[in-house]
């Protein structure tokens, strides 16, 4: 049986294979949050996206369907359908022309890119520069010592395009504003970096935006192996490369569609043609040197990349007290212990250890007292 | 952040921090710091002016990697906690390795090296320092902190290159002590 999600929004499936669209305000009962799984949400938080292949029930019974994704189900098992193209038939002329031709599409639309000074966004940038778009950039700048190289970047960038609008760190740091969180179908540790978006949305919002590009999903892109033995990579999915929860919550309630650049088929395409036999590539030495023309020299010749834990740790340290404000309010509806400011209050503490595991146990607890706290929030049950 | 000023002792090996005005001190007695230490440091500052290795990949060799794990289990038995002792063992020199990069590979080779890889950053420069003939050159220890949070890291520059291919890592730590 084929099972799809044609929309740009999340939805839900039953135990008997019913879609169900809604709107997380009138869906989410007092009793669907009271009886929520916290142990299956730390399970889904492994991922990046909320697949119905790779996900623990939170709501008894449901199960979440990506954006724009397809799904074969049999003998209880769901399995993603990939696009039917033979991905092995471009050539270069034929890569170049599908570049052309998206280049085209967005160059006739209002849009802006996100910059980070990161790899994979100034590939974007870059690529569709060197096409004659002249794009918006929009990113948040970071005055800390271990961003130094991206600043540098960022500020050359800047220098090449018509508008450069930088963000301030301090204002969209994680866990900042986590009180206005508006409701969501599930929970979701995207959540915790709200304000990141929204401060980016309110400036498209400004400059007339309606599409901004995203690097994201590039890691998997320019990093698997490819191979016949590999299946990864045939397993690219446009959906699998971005997270939607920003899209659905925050732009695309105010009229702005924030896509992921490695989510659009013909990129998928161009990079699995370019890099097939290669092998993993964990720091992208492939794409720094095959794209070199379209990347700042200290992107092409440098693989090392600034780790963001310390602006992780500033958003707790600064946000700590609306953080066990709103899991107070939380844990008075799903009682389970993990989510009370005392159990919450210990984990923060531990957070100092720095350790993998303990920073995703933290997100994952804090995304689900956000998602029961923006249910509360928002409106008044009626039961 | 901006109003501390943060050093690392050089011989206990700690981090601290102050409000006074000591930092200008600080600065004008490392106004003339030595060729070594600026180029490298400039490449800290910069990391993507870093060079690239150009030396030959080090062949496995057993017995230098035998004679190699009893300094390195000397250098553990004395532990970060003995600062001064460890900057002692590794200035005496015992050169079996031509350069750095070659040590530091030999040491990823040793059993629970991997595992224990971002604990071990101190003793694995130590005792790459004490067996490379191209450090006493060229080379830099350099010891910093992931400020304001006081996490350390110690990492070798040398020719203005990391030469530890597995450090990820260091370009997130200020320098704060360098050791030549």
């Amino acid at each position: 049986m084929i099972i799809s999600n044609p929309t740009r929004h999340t939805r839900l499936i039953d135990e008997n294979l019913q879609v169900i669209d809604c709107n997380p305000k009138d869906f989410l009962s007092f009793d669907l949050l009271r009886n929520a799984s916290l142990d299956n949400h730390i399970y889904n938080s492994r991922f990046m996206v909320q697949r119905p292949d790779k996900h623990k029930p939170v709501l008894d019974g449901l199960i979440p369907l990506p954006p724009r994704s397809r799904w074969y189900y049999s003998d209880g098992k769901f399995s993603p359908i990939r696009r039917s193209k033979n991905l092995t038939q471009l050539n270069n002329e034929k890569i170049k022309k599908n570049i052309q031709k998206l280049a085209n599409t967005l160059s006739n639309s209002n849009l802006a890119i996100e910059s980070s000074g990161g790899l994979d966004c100034s590939l974007v940038i870059g690529a569709l520069m060197s096409y004659q778009v002249d794009p918006v950039l929009v990113g948040v700048v970071s005055d800390r010592y271990e961003f130094r190289t991206e600043r540098i970047i960022q500020e050359n960038i800047g220098k090449t395009v018509s508008k450069w609008i930088p963000i301030q760190e301090d204002l969209t740091l994680p866990f900042s504003d986590l009180n206005y969180v508006p409701p969501h179908l599930l929970p979701n540790k995207s959540s915790l970096f709200y304000k990141y978006p929204l401060e980016t949305m309110r400036i498209c919002k400004k400059n007339n935006i309606k599409i901004i590009l995203n690097g994201m999903g590039f890691d998997t892109i320019l990093i698997d192996k490819i191979n016949e033995s590999n299946l990864i990579p045939t397993n690219w999915h446009p959906w699998s490369h971005e997270d939607s929860w920003f899209n659905e919550y925050v732009y695309r309630p105010n009229g702005i569609d924030y896509r992921s650049a490695s989510s659009v088929w013909r990129i998928i395409e161009i990079i699995y043609c370019l890099r097939e036999g290669l092998e993993e590539d964990p720091q992208k030495k492939w794409a720094r040197r095959y794209f070199s023309n379209w990347l700042p020299l200290e992107l092409s010749d440098f693989t090392y990349k600034a780790d963001g834990l310390r602006v992780f740790i500033s958003g707790i340290e600064s946000n700590e007290e609306s953080i066990l404000e709103l899991c107070r309010r939380s844990y008075s509806v799903n009682m389970d212990q993990r989510i009370s400011p005392n159990q919450i209050l210990t984990l923060i503490t531990r957070e100092s250890q720095f350790d993998d595991k303990n920073q995703l146990e933290l997100m994952s607890r804090i995304s689900f007292a956000v998602w029961i706290n923006s249910r509360l929030s928002n409106q008044t049950f009626s039961n | 952040m901006d109003e501390w000023t943060y050093t690392i002792r050089p011989f206990q090996g700690s981090l601290v921090r102050y409000r006074d005005n000591s930092n200008k001190r600080f600065l004008k007695k490392n106004s003339s710091i030595p060729y070594r230490i600026h180029e490298n440091l400039l490449v800290c500052d910069k990391p993507f002016l870093a060079r690239k290795s150009e030396l030959s990949p080090w062949k496995k060799n057993l017995d230098e990697i035998s004679q190699l794990q009893s300094y390195y289990s000397t250098a553990l038995k004395i532990g970060i906690n003995h600062f001064a002792l460890l900057r002692f063992y590794s200035a005496l020199k015992v050169p079996i390795f031509e350069t750095t990069e070659q040590a530091l590979t030999a040491i990823s080779y040793l059993p629970n090296e991997k595992e224990n890889y971002i604990k071990t950053c101190l003793i694995r420069t130590i005792v790459a320092a004490k067996l490379s003939k191209s450090f006493s050159k060229n080379g830099v220890i350099f010891i910093g902190a992931s400020l304001p949070l006081g996490q350390m890291h110690a990492w070798i520059m040398e020719n203005q290159n990391n030469p530890d291919k597995f450090d990820r890592n260091w370009i997130n730590y200020h320098p704060l002590l360098a050791l030549y």
